[in-house]
């Protein structure tokens, strides 16, 4: 009876730990994690004119649940995670030898985010830094998704300012709002001015605009491992339909250092093991949850 | 750029001013333009997403190469409703006067899709091969192409298929013609900055050029592409890659144009001696007919 209460209580310690990890998307999210995809501002002005409904557009060769996708397809924002590898720790500092830019010649233009240009990223020079990369060949080399931001369905004209505008509207850390504390989320153009930044503690500044019927890619930063949840709101005026908007909440999970990754792994599965040998339907639960963190990770 | 095709189709304009329109259209289009095919997309791409691509037969050890103009980009004034995919020749990327952001510190400038300011005065901008406070057209990102009304322009191996080639395809910057000119020390220069603002081509003869990579399928950029002067650029751009499995090298080049339209009071002086000219052989025309006029009456 005691040992059966102490399997509970470790049940439900795991339970948080995953949940902590994974977030809360326990519906088991496809997992985007490579190749080339946009947030995109769908737009259907004969049906609704005044809202736009952000996507993932996924391109062929991107990685979901580990299969390239062989046409284009759109995932709704709650049905995938961003994943953001160990590998793209760069660190909040300056290499010169590593590759960037795509710049292959003279071998590998290195970076340099060690500068006060990138203090907004709310982290200290020499800490881990995970970042995902404009640039296609970077994206490619540390294994990371390719992300833009998407207008195309807008068409070129008819917008004020020919601009669609996407805000940083909301943002979470492992299920905790936006805090001094925590992981912190920027997002800058590919010279590496700042457009979006949670550190500031402020919504009012994080603005970053593409054409109208067009698309961009800017750089993103994690500065800790876990689950961002990310509220994007896009919004452009159209001289015929007036203001058109839409939100929607990304998730990205910012994947640890190997070390603590196995850890946590090795640990979550003793545990379930345990569980599955004296109480199978439950320790099939949390095998499924476990497992899902170990295709996270 | 109609009148640049030879199509016959002048009865019933006025000379004069079908005379100087042609004579403004072809100092803005240069000798880059040709008699395009019928049946292909041709003429000038002044809005909207493009990509400079290579593509591959399939077999062989030679690139080709297209301008994949991307729905809602307008070309020779024609929005287009899908994709097309046009051959380099016959296409002509328009840079318009208001592309010209000046090399200036303009801390209110529009650049990087937001009024936050811009400054080319730095020496990273020298391979611009513009002087400080002079002209200086750019092609940028997709806000500043919407802002400033211009081509959206990419460079991509997106065509390619993931799986046939080992490794990335290096893009390079090859021979730039100006003006009918090959590379030289004068003239205008073309100069590609890669989106992190780094320099990687430059026609300025003392660069030491980059390459770009592109990865196949997935691949496609946007930089910035610099232009010191107005007038015609042909940019020749070389691709290399190598076939998966041992397939060996595969090589390409590509040339692009680029017409760069000159500052509107350049146009106007250019429009105002063209129709000055004009406007002296009409009189002289004239002059002479009455001189015949009167030289058949007095024959008569």
């Amino acid at each position: 009876m005691v040992y059966t209460k102490i399997m509970h209580t470790l049940a439900a310690i795991l339970a948080l730990i995953c949940g902590l990890l994974a977030g809360p998307a326990l519906a088991t999210p496809l997992i985007y994690s490579g190749g080339h995809g946009d947030i995109r501002a769908n737009w259907n002005p004969a049906t609704s004119p005044n809202l736009f409904s952000l996507v993932l557009r996924a391109d062929p060769g991107a990685i979901i649940d580990g299969t390239p996708l062989t046409a284009a397809a759109e995932y709704a924002a709650d049905s995938f995670v961003f994943r953001v590898p160990a590998t793209a720790n760069l660190g909040r500092i300056q290499n010169t030898t590593a590759f960037w830019g795509g710049n292959t010649s003279p071998p590998n233009s290195g970076y340099n985010f060690s500068t006060s240009t990138y203090n907004y990223l709310g982290t200290a020079v020499g800490n881990p830094l995970w970042v995902l990369s404009s640039n296609s060949a970077d994206a490619a080399h540390y294994g990371t998704p390719w992300i833009g931001f998407g207008a195309e369905p807008t068409g070129l004209t008819g917008w004020v300012g020919n601009l669609i505008t996407f805000r940083l509207t909301s943002f979470a850390f492992d299920g905790s709002a936006y805090g001094a504390t925590g992981g912190q989320f920027s997002l800058s153009v590919p010279s590496g001015s700042r457009r979006w930044n949670t550190a500031d503690g402020s919504f009012a500044n994080d603005s970053y605009s593409v054409g109208a019927g067009l698309h961009d890619h800017p750089r993103l930063y994690f500065t800790e491992p876990g689950s961002y949840s990310v509220g994007i709101t896009a919004t452009g005026t159209h001289t015929t339909y007036g203001v058109v908007s839409g939100t929607e909440v990304f998730t990205f999970q910012v994947v640890p250092e190997p070390g603590s990754c196995s850890l946590a792994i090795v640990g979550g599965l003793a545990v379930a093991g345990g569980l599955l040998r004296r109480r199978v339907p439950r320790g099939r639960a949390l095998c499924r949850r476990v497992c899902w963190f170990a295709r996270i990770a | 750029m109609n009148a640049l095709r030879q199509d016959g189709s002048r009865e019933g304009s006025p000379l004069m001013s079908r005379l100087v329109f042609g004579i403004v259209l072809a100092l803005c289009a240069g000798p880059g333009s040709r008699a395009a095919k019928a049946d292909a997309i041709h003429g000038p791409w002044t809005l909207g997403h493009g990509d400079l691509s290579v593509i591959y037969s399939g077999s062989g050890s030679a690139f080709g190469s297209e301008v994949h103009l991307h729905s809602g980009a307008v070309v020779d004034g024609q929005t287009l409703t899908a994709d097309e995919h046009g051959e380099p020749s016959e296409i002509q990327i328009v840079v318009p006067v208001a592309a010209n952001l000046k090399r200036i510190n303009n801390p209110s400038g529009f650049f990087e899709g937001a009024a936050n300011g811009y400054d080319f005065t730095g020496d990273d901008y020298n391979a611009t091969g513009a002087t400080v406070e002079g002209n200086l057209w750019m092609l940028g990102s997709s806000g500043d192409a919407a802002h400033y009304g211009t081509p959206f322009v990419g460079l991509s191996a997106e065509e390619l298929t993931a799986a046939a080639w080992d490794g990335n395809i290096s893009l390079t910057l090859g021979t730039v013609g100006f003006d009918g000119s090959a590379y030289g020390t004068t003239g205008g220069v073309f100069s590609f900055y890669s989106e992190e603002l780094t320099a990687m081509w430059s026609s300025v003869g003392s660069f030491t050029q980059q390459s770009v990579a592109l990865i196949p399928e997935a691949g496609h950029i946007h930089g910035f592409m610099f232009f010191s002067q107005p007038g015609t650029y042909e940019v020749t751009l070389l691709a290399n890659g190598t076939l998966a499995g041992g397939g060996g090298p595969v090589t390409g080049s590509a040339v692009y144009t680029f017409q760069v339209v000159p500052e509107p009071s350049s146009v106007a002086l250019a429009g105002l001696g063209a129709a000055g000219v004009l406007a002296a052989g009409w009189r002289r025309r004239r002059r002479a007919a009455g001189r015949n006029s009167t030289a058949t009456e007095i024959a008569g």
